[in-house]
């Protein structure tokens, strides 16, 4: 994985769903390229990093993490000059409007709020993953 | 115009005693002048008897002074003689005017002057006759002539005499008995008279007796106000046009930390008890309120003597004078203290309830959804291994996820309700409900769905929680009639008076009425989960938000026959 560059960017304190998450984009192929972090400091840290190679196609955020929240990520990377031109999905189990609203507001790319049911949970994320990574034309 | 505050009785027995008084008055003015008319009779009796006596007595000289010349010839009586005879006529005359007024003696008068004539004649012819023969002088005499006339001259002047004496005894008595009828009635009537000032003395003293006991009723009743305005658990004042405080009760001045109502009356301007936060809104406030005559429920914080505030309510109307200019306020204020506390406990409990449905949208999902997502990697990696029975359990635990992934997002629905704030505006109805039905129809394309909407009356009401409650009741219709051949749905609306009513009835299974009730609660169900799928949440959203939009829902059945459901929505909602 160290020798190309990361395509997706997962950044997910719960274990286990971050291990639903990647199993659904293994199925389709899609976890190739996929970092997982497990909150917003390691991911603030690795996207600011010097080392940094190239920039993610898209960055999957969840919002409720231990130290640093994905609220906080965001708006550290939409106020960044140089990072904000990286996409960010919000990923996340909250229906809250004042999260949907504030996530837009700081200039998210899109917000999915993750389904229960695991079968629409695969659908979704498979849809994610096909249409960032292979849909989307990302800046250079 | 003079107005009399004494009862009739009184004044019926006061205007008594006057005209008895008056009366008194005239009748004494009236005998007074009887007695003194008697009393002039009186001395003019004694008149006529004087110059009766002095008529008589001039007779006598007359004859007396003749008779003395004849036998004299002495000249000295020829004086006196000439004297009586030139002065007995008017002497006369003088009587008879006197007796006039009785005009009772004419008859006696009449031969009196005769007599007079007589005398006077027979006299002078006597002395004359004296003057040429002696002789026949004296035989004139002993004709005694002039004896005889005075004789019946005394005669007369006495019985006149006893008349007139008889007349004024008869005067002296009558007026005796006068006054003696007189001084009777004058008792009398002052003893009646003393008898009213005595029963008017009593009335009144009764009248002044029930004036004082109104007056003490008065002062108490008074006082009772004043303890009700004073010691109010509210505070009242009033202000004068600059905002002069020109009332307050106690419990104000307790509020504001004043001890006098005179530190306070026409000295402490509302702008020193406005907290000075407050000052421009009150400011602006007071002009128009003074303009508009009233205020009601504006909130504002007081400041107290010590500098420290309080939060009131305050309430005003404005007194004006008969030319329409404002003459004060009439306020009252409530300590909003408690209030205020009870909001801010109210404002940070919504927030804990916030922070809870935020975590537990967030945090009991996640759970559930590894449970169901690691029970179907389960099932997919290891089904070879699996026997029926495994797949089975693993079913179970799937098909319980997603019913407890149901009940949260529901339970959050219902909590956020409350919370949302309603966007008013004028509902379409038919066109809602029509929409909604073709999208469950859609969905349940192969079963057999008769639908009946009656045009619908428009209503006032969020769009989004009104559509949440057709879909609701729609949902339930189209499901509890799900064993029925033949699904019949009705939906209807019709305008009373304050509110549109609509209603949706089916033939499903319905419901037993004792358990009506139960309908709206959340989470409570009345058909096991077997039978018909759903968390007991859809109608206790429905009840949630029609209530929210100030209306009733309720809801009619019978088990198999069918089940209505009721809502009402008023008029005029949200303005």
């Amino acid at each position: 994985m160290e020798n190309n560059a990361v395509e997706i960017l997962l950044v997910e304190d719960n274990l286990d769903d971050a291990g639903l998450t990647i199993r659904a984009l293994k199925k389709y192929n899609l976890a190739n390229n996929l970092l997982h972090l497990q909150d917003g400091e390691e991911a603030l840290n690795f996207i600011f990093s010097e080392k940094l190679a190239g920039i993610p196609k898209v960055i999957l955020l969840d919002l409720k993490m231990p130290k640093v929240d994905g609220i906080e990520v965001l708006r550290k990377l939409k106020s960044d000059e140089e990072k904000r031109i990286i996409p960010v999905v919000v990923l996340t189990s909250s229906r809250e409007e004042r999260d949907i609203v504030e996530s837009y507001k700081l200039g998210v790319n899109a917000y999915i709020v993750k389904p229960v049911d695991f079968d629409k949970f695969v659908k979704a994320i498979s849809e994610i993953g096909f249409f960032w990574l292979l849909l989307n034309q990302p800046p250079k | 115009m003079l107005k009399f505050h004494l009862n009739k009785r009184i004044l019926i027995g006061f205007f008594l005693a006057l005209a008895i008084l008056c009366w008194l008055a005239v009748y004494s003015y009236f005998n007074t002048h009887k007695l003194i008319s008697t009393s002039q009779s009186v001395a003019d009796t004694q008149d006529v008897l004087f110059n009766a006596q002095r008529l008589l007595t001039l007779a006598v000289e007359i004859e007396v002074r003749q008779r003395g010349f004849t036998l004299t010839g002495n000249e000295i009586f020829l004086e006196p003689f000439n004297k009586g005879i030139s002065q007995i006529k008017p002497q006369f005359y003088t009587l008879r005017e006197l007796t006039k007024k009785t005009g009772t003696h004419n008859e006696k008068l009449e031969r009196l002057a005769s007599d007079i004539d007589t005398l006077v004649a027979f006299s002078s012819s006597v002395v004359q006759v004296y003057q040429s023969s002696r002789e026949a002088a004296m035989k004139m005499n002993a004709s005694l002539t002039g004896k005889k006339s005075l004789d019946r001259i005394r005669e007369v002047i006495i019985t006149l005499e006893e008349e007139e004496k008889a007349l004024l005894d008869r005067r002296i008595k009558n007026n005796e008995t006068q006054l003696r009828k007189l001084n009777f009635g004058f008792i009398a009537l002052l003893f009646v008279t003393g008898l009213i000032v005595v029963f008017l003395l009593l009335a009144i003293n009764v009248n002044l007796e029930a004036r004082n006991e109104t007056e003490k009723r008065l002062i108490r009743a008074s006082e009772e106000i004043r303890d009700l305005y004073d010691n109010a658990p509210c505070g009242y004042h009033s202000l004068d046009n600059e905002g002069y405080f020109v009332e307050i009760n106690k419990t104000l001045m307790k509020w504001l930390g004043y001890e006098n109502k005179s530190d306070v009356i026409g000295k402490l301007n509302v702008s020193q008890v406005i907290s000075p936060d407050d000052l421009n809104s009150f400011r602006e406030k007071y002009p128009a309120f003074k303009e508009k005559g009233f205020i009601n429920n504006v909130e504002f914080n007081f400041r107290r003597r010590n500098g420290t505030e309080f939060p009131v309510i305050l309430s005003s109307v404005a007194i004006y004078d008969e030319n329409g200019n404002f003459v004060k306020s009439r306020s009252n204020s409530f300590d909003n203290s408690e209030r205020k506390m009870a909001e801010s406990q109210i404002t940070n409990l919504n927030k804990e309830l916030e922070a809870f449905t935020y975590s537990v949208s967030h945090d009991l999902r996640a759970p559930l959804r590894s449970i169901d997502g690691y029970a179907r990697i389960l099932y997919e990696d290891y089904q070879e291994k699996l026997d029926a029975e495994g797949k089975r359990l693993i079913n179970v635990i799937v098909n319980n996820a997603k019913r407890m992934g149901k009940l949260i997002d529901d339970l959050l629905d219902f909590s956020r309700l409350g919370r949302k704030d309603i966007q008013w505006s004028s509902i379409d109805m038919t066109g809602m409900v029509n929409s909604i039905l073709s999208e469950f129809i859609e969905q349940e394309a192969q079963r057999k769905i008769e639908v009946v909407i009656h045009p619908l009356e428009r209503a006032d009401g969020d769009i989004d929680m009104i559509r949440q409650v057709w879909v609701n009741l729609i949902s339930n219709a189209i499901k509890y009639t799900g064993k029925k051949a033949i699904a019949k749905i009705d939906i209807q609306s019709a305008e009373e008076k304050e509110e549109i009513h609509y209603s949706i009835a089916d033939n499903g299974v319905g419901f037993d009425m004792q358990y009506s009730g139960k309908l709206f609660g959340v989470f409570q169900r009345l058909h096991r989960i077997q039978d018909f799928t759903g968390t007991g949440v859809g109608l206790a959203i429905v009840k949630r938000i029609i209530t929210r939009h100030n209306g009733r829902v309720w809801a009619e059945g019978q088990v198999d026959k069918g089940a209505t459901f009721h809502f009402t929505i008023p008029k005029n909602n949200g303005k």
